[in-house]
């Protein structure tokens, strides 16, 4: 059998056709596997998703640093900036600390008519007890007691930081974590509506005054 | 002697074009090439090689490619006929493959392809078939200024990659750290510098030796 190939007109149109048809199945995959062109990573991915579908934040207990146990639900009706942190994180919980703190600070009037709060939440319950949070708020602090610290209870650890915030937190080579770094915005109905970076703390704080 | 032997054993293994020292036949070898393709993607060995982006991204990854590669050159001996009627599609063949693995570049799916199994087994069964095997097919049908072409932007690819994970402040991967991300930015500036050399003495040595003969 003699084909020869590449010369017939047929040939070159089948050609045609499927590298057309193979162009925009690639162009089809690539499109759905980065929203379109605008996210390449996961975390970008995990901000979109949250700002086109909220989610509710389930009902955890948490411990402050002072000790006393409150519940997820009970802070309904106040807008919360929460973050991620563990306390003996020696790199970026302790920029997230010091901004929290500063966020707490601009927003000082409203957290304490009870309108906002500003927690971290450490995602390493069973190393993070009460003495070692109140240390960490002694180390970052500036706020006179606005920003909060808590840890969740170590077996609802797990609910609230990875499947209701996405959070991944994976183990580095010197003992501590590395993990998402954002400031999650949770609204008055306990949904979480956004999630922003934490170095444009304007607009944060502008996000947290649409809410209120 | 004991090079020859050394060379012949390491060709048997991996398969790869060195035919004067090959002894196994096309099946032994194509056998040989899927077990090596299913001792990277089943458990032990998988998880360590995922275990850092450095490995995951550099041996993985392209093993993976290299694997759907030597399937193709296999597969054309033992059906000499591939390359003749694979001739047509060269270029869907091409794109198909640079495609997939550009697409496999996102950092997104390299994530997906740690938390997920029904990605992994994706990405296990697509750089092989859909960019290692259509590589080979078309790479054989283009003459030099392509080759010359696809190296020159898989150089330049290279590069950029290293610089993106050199340079990049934040992690682009959930699952590695910025060390690791670190790491791999080196290691692809170290490959590419060494691509470069390679591809500077074919260009300038090798017409040469040409010559000489």
């Amino acid at each position: 059998m003699k084909i020869n190939v590449g010369n017939s007109i047929f040939q070159k149109t089948v050609a045609t056709i499927v590298c057309a048809g193979v162009l925009a199945s690639a162009f089809a995959v690539s499109a759905s596997a980065t929203k379109n062109f605008s996210c390449f990573t996961s975390e970008c991915w995990r901000k979109a998703d949250i700002a086109s579908h909220p989610r509710l934040v389930k009902n955890v207990a948490l411990q402050s640093a002072q000790g006393e146990i409150s519940h997820f639900r009970d802070f309904r009706g106040s807008v919360l900036v929460v973050n991620f942190m563990y306390t003996h994180c020696a790199t970026i919980c302790n920029n997230l600390g010091a901004v929290s703190s500063q966020l707490a600070t601009r927003l000082a009037s409203e957290i304490k008519q009870g309108k906002v709060k500003v927690i971290s939440i450490s995602f390493d319950p069973t190393r993070d007890d009460v003495a070692n949070m109140q240390a960490y708020i002694k180390r970052l602090d500036h706020s006179q007691g606005l920003w909060q610290v808590a840890r969740p209870s170590p077996a609802s650890a797990n609910t609230i930081i990875k499947r209701d915030f996405g959070i991944v937190v994976i183990k580095n080579d010197f003992g501590g974590f590395d993990h998402n770094a954002a400031l999650h915005i949770v609204d008055k109905a306990g949904y979480l509506v956004s999630i922003l970076e934490f170095v444009n703390l304007n607009e944060v704080e502008k996000n947290v005054r649409r809410l209120l | 002697m004991k090079l020859k032997k050394m060379l012949g054993a390491y060709s048997n293994l991996t398969c790869f074009n060195l035919k004067k020292y090959n002894s196994w036949s096309p099946h032994k070898c194509l056998i040989s090439v899927t077990l090596c393709w299913l001792v990277i993607a089943v458990p032990p060995v998988s998880i360590w090689l995922k275990s850092t982006m450095l490995s995951h991204m550099l041996i993985q990854l392209s093993l993976l490619v290299l694997i759907g590669v030597a399937i193709g050159q296999q597969v054309n001996k033992i059906y000499p006929c591939l390359l003749y009627q694979t001739k047509v599609l060269r270029v869907s063949l091409l794109v198909l493959s640079i495609a997939t693995m550009m697409i496999w570049m996102i950092p997104r799916l390299l994530d997906l392809a740690v938390e997920n199994i029904w990605v992994d087994v994706l990405k296990i069964l697509s750089l092989p078939l859909l960019a290692g095997l259509p590589l080979y097919c078309s790479w054989k049908n283009f003459g030099q200024i392509i080759h010359g072409i696809l190296h020159l932007e898989a150089l330049a690819t290279l590069l950029r990659l290293a610089w993106l994970y050199i340079e990049s402040p934040s992690r682009l991967c959930v699952q590695y750290g910025i060390d690791d991300q670190t790491n791999l930015g080196f290691m692809l500036g170290l490959i590419s510098l060494a691509y470069a050399l390679y591809m500077l003495i074919n260009i300038l040595i090798k017409p040469f030796v040409y010559e000489k003969h």
